[in-house]
């Protein structure tokens, strides 16, 4: 299969999406598997279930990657988005009773404007210390969430429900129909969006802040887009989750949260939307998976489980450690190499 | 470079199965009951902040079913407990939630803490699930709702016990009530409770305190507490911040009456506090590890005939008693010939007086009644042989 | 037992102090290591709450006298730190810092589950006959092991000056820490810098975790403890270990004051919790780097 590259004539062709036939193919594929494999599934289950959340955190973390990966400013502040976005939508839908729909779209455009809120700083704050000023407003929008009760209905929280009209979405079959789209979506902005003139400068500031001024990108500017953009997706992504477990609480979105968005696109690989996604999938998937085989093993060993139930974060921290010291580019790195390796088979290079 | 192609092997591998592991994990029939086994589940959480109380809840469980089945089990079914870990996070809870029904078919379940609670209360309501709770938010049961049910005493309802016991046995004179809480729903109960029961005695709470999980120094709370004049403080805390809080007031030579809940109310407590826990009062639910009563000394011969220890907190005699509750309702129900999730709740409703062999007080469930719990005993530190000391009955909430 | 107003606003004053020399103690550590590695090091807590419960383990266990206890954990952590910084940084150097964030994330999730394998969720504590008493300045007290905390404090402060100032090591990590390629060419060996630091931030992070297995307690998720420094060394500047120190005193007396003296208008509402996080953004807006910390000049 060995080719000898690509050659392209025109920029046009170098930033097209579906570059070859073979890509068509593929994508061709995966979109009927993705119509397929729910069908094949009882409408409500845990496979389902997994999918759905993996979706929300593709969002969420494609997000924070058009942020942290893309523009270079590391943001832990993430779960706050989340939780604006949730609230906003929960408060919409329970309280003013708007439509869902709408109250998602408002959601994203309401964290979207604290997004370029918490971005206004990143004028002045760099690096670590941006990183910490997020934990900031992370900690700060946690306890208005906890102590404005009227709105926000304190620690008990809100319970949502997620109608269109008179139709509920109430299985797990029906919130994969309308996260997939939503999915399917975002990834495609946000891979046409690093092609755009915005996207270029996001990563020309990136690369060196100082050389993408002297040639004329506006900082402020492109960098309060991306706190925008980043916020807008985070808040679309946890008004999703919000309606999607039905009752949310200022719990429901823990500074944990944060760190794990921060590992997806770490894991996954910074600044590629590709990575984002691997990355979501294996920070949802592996802690299941680790959980899951435990909980067989459990019907075998019962007491030997309980007894080594902690060996679970072991588990997860090491293979984290792991990835990194064998792909410090994350996985959309490692996908990179693997699909070099088969374009040259038989040939090593 | 040949070492690292196997250590990705492996890492390849450890993905691949984590991602079969999920996909095997099938969905299909309802209602996790045949004339074999009865699966019980049981959301807990047993990693996380609160893997202490969440392991607890489970071992309790599974040492009560195990008695029942080595006496041959639920009428002739071998009752399996299945715990998962909800690692006190609600997105993982709701995972675990799904594997209980969804997989595993559990027929009822237990669920630990407010927030594992409601984000499962969906799929509860949608199977309709019968579940007992730890901790819940009160709107759970309060108005009723069909699938849920709770055995435990409130924080709030233990709180104005507090408070009644003050004013009316201790006749308090000249009480100035405080309160440290945590900021979340236990705590938030708690201060309502004390706002309620001073409003009966037309009083007010001269001070109160929050603080945040993860806090270790209360100097300020303390300091102000002391500043108000409070000589009677209720405490929401778990055993380690009620020894700091005591150690906090005992260095600033405060010394009011404290006022624990039942969380701490632990042998730990007393041998981390020291001297400082002279006179401490907590009000608790649960009967005490050490005390002798029939229940109790059922768990301790239990839990030696196979090998385990009991548990040092009051959660794992209350998920005892939890478990209790599940066997009678399950015999009842299948004495009307209902053995269905339906017909476990509505055999739940039907529970009155359920002896837990003094554990915690009869058990009552009613249509309009789902939470059982409205009594709990004042007790006090014994500082010569460390331990708690019951110094009432069980009291009532009610005026 | 009513106080005058004075005499609480100065036991506010020295308790905040007490208590902000414990975020001093493991702000030193972060700022350690971040001076000659510039990596933020998210495990800190974790090694600490480790310190405590191997001194924990060595005298209820083992009975071995507490001092000796405290000097074999000291020992067992440095080495600790060395084997960390060896086995996993060190293939590290010249990654993204975020990966070498990413990688101290995940060694804290492998610490917290050893704690709980080894020593259970219950909470543990060390004892000792000396830390719990009490000690009175004139109407105000604080306990014994607040007082020789903020010693130790003073001592390290000392210590680290004298060592950074004056001798070869330390001549050696500030210069790595400015620049490490030159460092490099200079002929210091940048891997045995960063051994070092990363034992004495370990060592720090043993001490403190000792104090504070007596003051406070130990569970696994204690590790939670090391987020509330972070406002302390954002405050004092990420790579001073001065400024680590003044802000976590700072921070301290501050949340106590506030907690004093604001809560009571707002209803208890608990502003001491995000009082530090407020600050810290007014101080980075006025001070991108800190109080302290060194101003990084970027050149195209």
């Amino acid at each position: 299969m060995a080719t000898c590259g690509q050659f392209k004539t025109t920029y046009r062709e170098d930033i097209k999406v579906w570059k070859t036939l073979w890509l068509k193919s593929w994508f061709a594929f995966l979109f009927m598997l993705m119509i397929l494999f729910p069908i094949l599934n009882p409408a409500d289950c845990y496979l389902l279930y997994i999918t759905n959340i993996c979706g929300i955190a593709v969002i969420g973390s494609i997000g924070l990657n058009m942020l942290s990966g893309v523009t270079g400013q590391i943001s832990i502040g993430h779960a706050a988005f989340l939780a604006i976005g949730a609230y906003t939508s929960a408060i919409l839908t329970a309280t003013l009773k708007f439509p869902f729909p709408i109250a998602l779209i408002i959601s994203g455009f309401v964290a979207a404007l604290l997004g370029l809120v918490v971005g206004l700083p990143s004028m002045r704050i760099k690096g670590l210390y941006l990183l910490l000023s997020t934990m900031a407003f992370y900690f700060i929008t946690l306890y208005v969430l906890v102590h404005w009760k009227s709105l926000t209905g304190g620690v008990e929280g809100i319970e949502v429900q997620t109608k269109i009209g008179s139709f509920e979405l109430d299985t797990d079959l029906k919130f994969y129909f309308l996260i997939m789209p939503i999915v399917v979506l975002l990834t495609a902005f946000a891979r046409n969006f690093l092609h755009t003139k915005p996207g270029r400068a996001c990563i020309a500031i990136r690369d060196r802040d100082i050389a993408a001024e002297t040639i004329g990108v506006n900082l402020f500017k492109y960098k309060t887009i991306a706190f925008g953009i980043s916020s807008f997706y985070a808040g679309i992504a946890g008004s999703l989750f919000g309606h999607y477990i039905g009752w949310i609480t200022p719990e429901h979105f823990p500074f944990s949260l944060s760190i794990e968005y921060l590992a997806m696109i770490i894991v996954g690989g910074l600044g590629s939307v590709l990575g984002s996604i691997f990355g979501a999938i294996f920070i949802i998937a592996v802690p299941e998976g680790i959980r899951l085989i435990s909980h067989f093993l459990s019907n075998i060993y019962p007491d030997v489980i309980m007894k080594f139930i902690d060996l679970k974060g072991v588990i997860f921290g090491l293979i984290i450690i792991s990835f990194l010291v064998f792909e410090p580019e994350g996985l959309a790195g490692r996908w990179e190499k693997i699909k070099i390796y088969f374009k040259n088979w038989p040939y090593a290079y | 470079m040949k070492r690292k192609s196997i250590i990705w092997q492996l890492m390849v591998y450890v993905v691949a199965v984590s991602l079969v592991a999920i996909t095997s994990a099938w969905a299909g029939e309802r209602d996790g009951i045949t004339s074999k086994n009865v699966k019980i589940g049981i959301l807990t959480a047993l990693t996380g902040p609160a893997a202490l109380y969440g392991k607890e809840c489970a071992s309790a469980v599974q040492l009560y079913f195990k008695m029942i089945n080595d006496k041959g089990g639920l009428n002739g079914r071998k009752v399996d407990t299945i715990p998962v870990d909800g690692a006190w996070n609600p997105a993982t809870a709701v995972g675990a939630m799904k594997i209980l029904i969804y997989k595993d078919k559990v027929f009822v379940a237990n669920t630990f803490g407010s927030q594992a609670t409601t984000s499962t209360y969906n799929m509860i309501r949608k199977n309709n699930l019968p579940v007992q709770v730890i901790g819940p938010v009160s709107t759970l049961y309060n108005p009723p709702r069909k699938q849920v049910f709770c055995v435990e005493t409130s924080y709030k309802t233990e709180t104005i016990i507090g408070v009644k016991y003050v004013m009316e046995t201790m006749e308090a004179k000249d009480p100035k009530f405080g309160i440290i809480y945590i900021d979340d729903v236990g705590g938030r109960g708690s201060l309502e409770g004390l706002r309620a029961a001073l409003n009966i005695y037309g009083l007010k709470a001269v001070s109160e305190q929050s603080y945040s999980r993860g806090t270790t120094d209360f100097s300020s709370q303390v300091i102000n507490l002391q500043r108000a004049g409070a000589n009677y403080v209720i405490l929401w805390a778990l055993t380690g911040e009620v020894v700091q809080i005591l150690k906090q007031a005992n260095a600033l030579n405060y010394k009011p009456q404290f006022i624990g809940l039942s969380p701490c109310t632990t042998n730990k407590l007393i041998q981390l506090a020291g001297d400082s826990v002279k006179g401490f009062f907590t009000v608790s639910h649960t009967a005490l590890v050490d005390e002798d009563v029939p229940g109790m000394k059922l768990i301790r011969k239990v839990a030696q005939k196979y090998d385990m220890k009991p548990g040092v907190t009051p959660y794992y005699y209350h998920s005892w008693a939890m478990a209790k509750v599940w066997d009678t309702a399950i015999r009842m129900a299948e004495k009307k010939g209902d053995l269905t999730r339906t017909g476990v709740i509505k055999a739940m409703e039907r529970i009155r007086d359920l002896d837990t062999g003094g554990i915690l007080p009869p058990i009552n469930f009613s249509p309009t009644q789902h939470q059982a719990g409205t009594m709990a005993r004042v007790t006090k530190v014994d500082m010569k042989t460390k331990r708690f000391v019951p110094v009432s009955g069980w009291i009532e909430a009610s005026f | 037992m009513e106080q005058s107003a004075w005499q609480s606003f100065f036991q506010l004053f020295i308790s905040g102090l007490a208590a902000g020399s414990i975020y001093a103690l493991i702000a030193v550590g972060f700022a350690i290591i971040y001076k000659a590695t510039s990596v933020l090091n998210f495990a800190q807590g974790d090694l600490l709450v480790l310190g405590g419960y191997l001194c924990f383990s060595l005298m209820a266990y083992l009975n071995i006298p507490y001092i000796f206890a405290f000097l074999i954990a000291i020992g067992l952590l440095a080495l600790m730190g060395i084997m960390i910084q060896r086995s996993i940084l060190n293939r590290m150097i010249g990654e993204p810092i975020f990966t070498v964030v990413m990688i101290t994330i995940g060694l804290s999730s492998v610490l917290q589950g050893l704690f709980g394998l080894f020593w259970g969720h219950e909470e543990q504590k060390i004892m000792t006959s000396a830390a719990d008493r009490i000690i009175a300045l004139g109407g105000v007290t604080l306990t014994m092991a607040h007082l020789i905390v903020m010693g130790v404090i003073a001592v390290l402060f000392s210590g680290f000056f004298l060592f950074f100032k004056h001798s070869r090591m330390g001549i050696a990590m500030r210069c790595t820490a400015l620049d490490q390629d030159t460092a490099l060419l200079m002929g210091i060996s940048v891997k045995n810098v960063f051994s070092l630091s990363w034992a004495i931030a370990c060592v720090v992070a043993c001490v403190g975790g000792v104090f504070f297995g007596q003051i406070n307690y130990m569970i696994p998720a204690m590790g939670a403890v090391g987020l509330r420094a972070f406002p302390a060394i954002v405050l004092g500047g990420l790579d001073s270990i001065g400024g680590a120190i003044i802000g976590g005193l700072t921070i301290g007396v501050l949340e106590n004051l506030i907690s004093g003296y604001l809560d009571v208008w707002l209803g208890g509402a608990g502003l001491k919790e995000i009082v530090p996080y407020i600050l810290l953004l007014i101080v980075l807006l006025i001070r991108p780097y800190g109080l302290f910390g060194t101003k990084e000049i970027i050149r195209v």
